[in-house]
């Protein structure tokens, strides 16, 4: 990437998410716009990706509502994510926890806790 | 005809993305203006049609031909290369003044042309979008350009058939692009959407 370009984003990077890793459980509370209407909606869920870096870093949550799985990606930079809380730290042991689409069940999304005594 | 009363030479940096005021994601790309000093104005009555030749990357005097100094003898400085902006408005340009992005305001549109990449010799199915024939089933018929034209008694290829060839490396303008952002001070400007050619490409941006 252009050095021009570089400085240009980190201008505009976001300093006050909290730093998280793949498999904590996360609740992310975003803005949504309805017509002029504007209102936060949290969403809760595990970590299973994050992409790109500079301006457009993104990462996705994943949960299970009413038996279907649901994956939602934001944008680290976005200014309509308005808040990021950690709620559970989870031991994961791969960059990108794809395979919890195919867990069904009990089993889906279930990642274990992280040991504190590795932290 | 809509009139074209503002030009400049830019360099394209690459593309970035940028969030605007409703929050939402837009993709731009980033042009940073060169140091546009106008070397000679070409005049209708005398050159047959009227445009700006400007000066783009500043050289020594040393590095260059004779020939090509005197082209500077007005300006008194030395540039590696000259672009010409066809504009319809150049009365109130003088020679050696600077063109930078300020001309420019956000939420204008613009019309960017630059030279696309080159893509080398290319088949009918990159080149012109023709259809590929069946992979299998003992066809050999995969990414063929099929037929040019009629049999013996046309006796002749059409102009303009559709062959394999050179593709990209052409002069395109891309119309209508919304400035996004002017930043006066690092004479940069971002446009929505792409432009021609590679990163480190000269393109003009015209109102």
């Amino acid at each position: 990437m252009n050095e021009v370009i570089r400085e240009l984003e980190a201008e505009v990077l976001r300093t006050d998410i909290p730093t998280f890793n793949i498999g904590d459980t996360l609740k992310v509370f975003f803005k949504v716009v309805e017509g002029k209407k504007e209102r936060v909606q949290p969403f809760e869920g595990v970590v299973t990706k994050v992409q790109n870096g500079g301006i457009s870093r993104s990462f996705t949550v994943r949960k299970i509502l009413q038996g279907v799985g649901i994956e939602k990606t934001f944008l680290f930079n976005s200014p309509r994510l308005t808040e990021v809380k950690i709620l559970r730290e989870g031991k994961a042991r791969r960059a990108k926890l794809l395979y919890l689409r195919d867990k069904i069940g009990t089993k889906a999304n279930r990642i274990k806790a992280k040991d504190p005594r590795f932290n | 005809m809509k009139e074209i009363n503002k030009g400049l030479v830019t360099k394209k940096l690459g593309m970035s993305q940028v969030f605007n005021a409703d929050g939402e994601v837009v993709q731009v790309t980033v042009l940073q203006a060169l140091e546009n000093v106008i070397v000679q104005k070409k005049l209708a009555d005398k050159d047959g049609y009227q445009a700006l030749q400007v000066g783009v990357n500043e050289t020594k005097e040393v590095k260059l031909i004779k020939p090509v100094i005197g082209q500077f003898k007005d300006v008194k400085r030395f540039f590696k290369k000259l672009i010409e902006l066809r504009l319809t408005k150049i009365d109130q340009l003088n020679i050696g003044d600077n063109l930078n992005v300020t001309i420019f305001d956000e939420n204008e549109k613009v019309n960017v042309s630059g030279v696309t990449k080159g893509k080398g010799f290319t088949g009918c199915v990159k080149r012109h979008n023709f259809t590929i024939g069946p992979i299998s089933h003992g066809s050999k018929h995969h990414r063929r350009g099929g037929s040019n034209g009629a049999g013996t008694g046309q006796g002749k290829v059409w102009k303009g058939q559709k062959m394999p060839g050179h593709d990209g490396h052409m002069n395109v303008t891309v119309k209508n692009l919304k400035v996004v952002k002017v930043l006066a001070e690092r004479n940069i400007i971002m446009v929505k959407g792409a432009v021609p050619g590679p990163v480190g490409q000269v393109v003009k941006v015209y109102n």
